[in-house]
């Protein structure tokens, strides 16, 4: 009877201990997976980004992780892809160790919103404001794209008032013709309407487009005092030595989005891009080269020059600094063996005011927001440099002003 | 006594090998599958592909689920920006009410996939950096992303004619 008792107890013991918590057996390792382009039509953006996630986790790891818990990162080149980035999507979804995704293509990104409404799995994207307006799981790197636009014009209205002119000033906007390069007129064109900043027709070009004349052309004949430049770079540079071609930069101030030009970009057209100013989350110039952070986390893991680096890199690690941080939250939450999706996604709303070393503004997340930061700078082409004009500048909540469906 | 102390280690044993089992079992069950149709199922790869796309039509999956198509490579076959023996993303769609889909390749997936070109930084295709897929066929699947229905077809890239001298 006794021996009878005992073995109830072993079977159910071992019952209990086989399912035993939501996560592997090695709890001392959490992955996360960057579905980015290595090579494709963005990878000049993407890449330094990945990078800089890399190798801040590396750091991390170096130093025994993140309570003893190490950050397996995981990098799939979708080479601006959505066939592929959902394929690799599945592929990893069902691996419960993965406990958050980075991405950076807008299309893939729409198409993963529907995948994954019911999921508490933490998604970090570009800057589309539709993930402010729908709080869920997806969390934006920084300022949405319409919040920027919005800091622009008031930076505009500023800067018409500084150079001692009446009247309000007319702005062009030309960028991709896509969801991202539409993105900022959701919220942005209403924040215009409301601060009395007239709002030309938009141009919007085929991604890859290489000449722009026709564009600025039009913008120039309907009175453009400013022209805000989306897209990712070299359209900017392409843009800026089409209008330089024209004779339209000694007239219009030229602005880009934050995927204009860097450094690197710079160097090779300081001509072309002289003068233009760039509305940017992430530092810039040699604020970046010369950060202590990014310039030991490169010159350590990419073995190169800080005169190298592309800016984008502040962009992944400030990101991993995020990630880094939540994971400590969740450690001390739940503890190191109960780490699953849903509990990064719980501390992601823990986060609000984390310093992020000054590469960024501090992080905004919140359960009530999905902005990275909510600071921007302006910075401007000058001598061949990037130069900063303004400290950081609290965003305007353009995408509040949006009526979203 | 040490009749009933072996007594209780196969306890331990026959309740491990049931609980391992019960979990085995459970991957063990057959993936429903789907039908899939490759348009055209047999091809010459050339330039053509990028207006006039490869197709893939598909039934038995779940009403509105998303559908992936993806292209096995085959031993040897190396794709650019993939894991050895990782399967790529061709197309995608929306299954119908029915649960049939129908997808086409985009022209990025057929440059990136099929030519596999290298891309300038003006995100224009590089055809002096492409390593085209060989003549051969390839197992084609199309899976359910909510059900995991999995349909397979085959693609065949054809050995392009030999040019008249």
């Amino acid at each position: 009877m006794k021996i009878r008792r005992i073995q109830w107890k072993v079977l159910l013991l071992t019952t209990v201990l086989m399912l035993w918590g939501p996560v592997s057996a090695k709890a001392a390792e959490v992955k996360f997976l960057d579905l980015t382009d290595y090579t494709g039509p963005v990878a000049g953006l993407a890449l330094p980004g990945s990078w800089g996630y890399e190798d801040y986790f590396k750091d991390l790891n170096a130093k025994g992780g993140v309570e003893g818990v190490k950050i397996k990162y995981i990098g799939v080149d979708t080479r601006y892809d959505v066939a592929r980035g959902l394929s690799a999507f599945k592929r990893y979804r069902r691996d419960k160790d993965i406990v958050a995704v980075g991405t950076v293509s807008t299309p893939f990104v729409k198409m993963l919103q529907r995948l994954t409404r019911k999921d508490k799995m933490v998604i970090i994207v570009t800057g589309d404001g539709e993930f402010q307006a729908h709080i869920g799981n997806f969390f934006i790197w920084g300022p949405a794209y319409q919040d920027a636009f919005a800091a622009t014009l008031d930076w505009i209205k500023k800067d018409w008032t500084d150079k001692g002119k009446s009247g309000s000033p007319k702005v062009g906007f030309m960028s991709w013709d896509s969801a991202y390069g539409r993105e900022p007129f959701r919220g942005g064109k209403e924040y215009a309407e409301k601060i009395g900043v007239e709002l030309l027709r938009p141009e919007f070009f085929p991604v890859g487009n290489l000449k722009f004349d026709v564009y600025l052309t039009r913008l120039n004949k309907a009175g453009a005092d400013y022209v805000y430049v989306g897209g990712v770079d070299p359209t900017q540079t392409s843009v800026m030595r089409d209008a330089t071609a024209l004779g339209l930069t000694k007239k219009i101030q030229f602005v880009s989005d934050y995927w204009g030009p860097t450094t690197l970009g710079v160097s090779l057209h300081p001509e072309a891009l002289e003068g233009m100013v760039v509305v940017s989350f992430f530092l810039r110039g040699e604020e970046s080269l010369y950060h202590p952070l990014l310039k030991r986390l490169w010159s350590t893991y990419r073995k190169k020059a800080p005169e190298e680096m592309n800016e984008g890199y502040g962009i992944g690690v400030a990101a991993g600094i995020s990630f880094g941080q939540a994971l400590k939250d969740a450690i001390k939450r739940v503890g190191k063996n109960k780490i699953t999706r849903e509990e990064i996604y719980k501390s992601y709303l823990n986060i609000s005011g984390l310093g992020k070393e000054g590469i960024t503004g501090p992080c905004a997340y919140s359960p009530t927001s999905r902005r990275g930061s909510d600071v921007v700078k302006f910075y401007k082409v000058t001598g061949g440099k990037i130069i900063p004009i303004t400290d950081w500048i609290k965003t305007p909540d353009a995408v509040a002003l949006h009526k979203w469906k | 006594m040490k009749h009933n102390f072996w007594k209780v280690k196969a306890s331990i044993l026959f309740a491990g090998i049931f609980i391992v089992g019960l979990l085995g079992c459970a991957s063990l069950k057959p993936v429903p599958t789907a039908e899939l149709q490759v348009i055209p199922d047999k091809t010459v790869l050339s330039p053509a592909l990028i207006k006039k796309a490869v197709q893939f039509k598909g039934s038995g999956f779940a009403a509105n689920e998303m559908v992936v198509v993806d292209l096995v490579p085959g031993p040897g076959v190396t794709i650019k920006g993939a894991d050895e023996g990782e399967n790529v993303g061709l197309a995608f769609a929306t299954a119908d009410e029915k649960g049939n889909f129908t997808a086409k390749m985009s022209p990025i997936s057929t440059l990136n996939w099929f030519f596999q070109v290298g891309w300038t930084k003006n995100m224009k295709p590089d055809f002096k950096q492409a390593k085209p897929l060989k003549p051969g066929k390839y197992e084609i699947l199309a899976t359910g992303m909510d059900s995991g229905v999995i349909g397979k077809a085959t693609l065949e890239f054809l050995t392009p004619p030999k040019k008249k001298k």
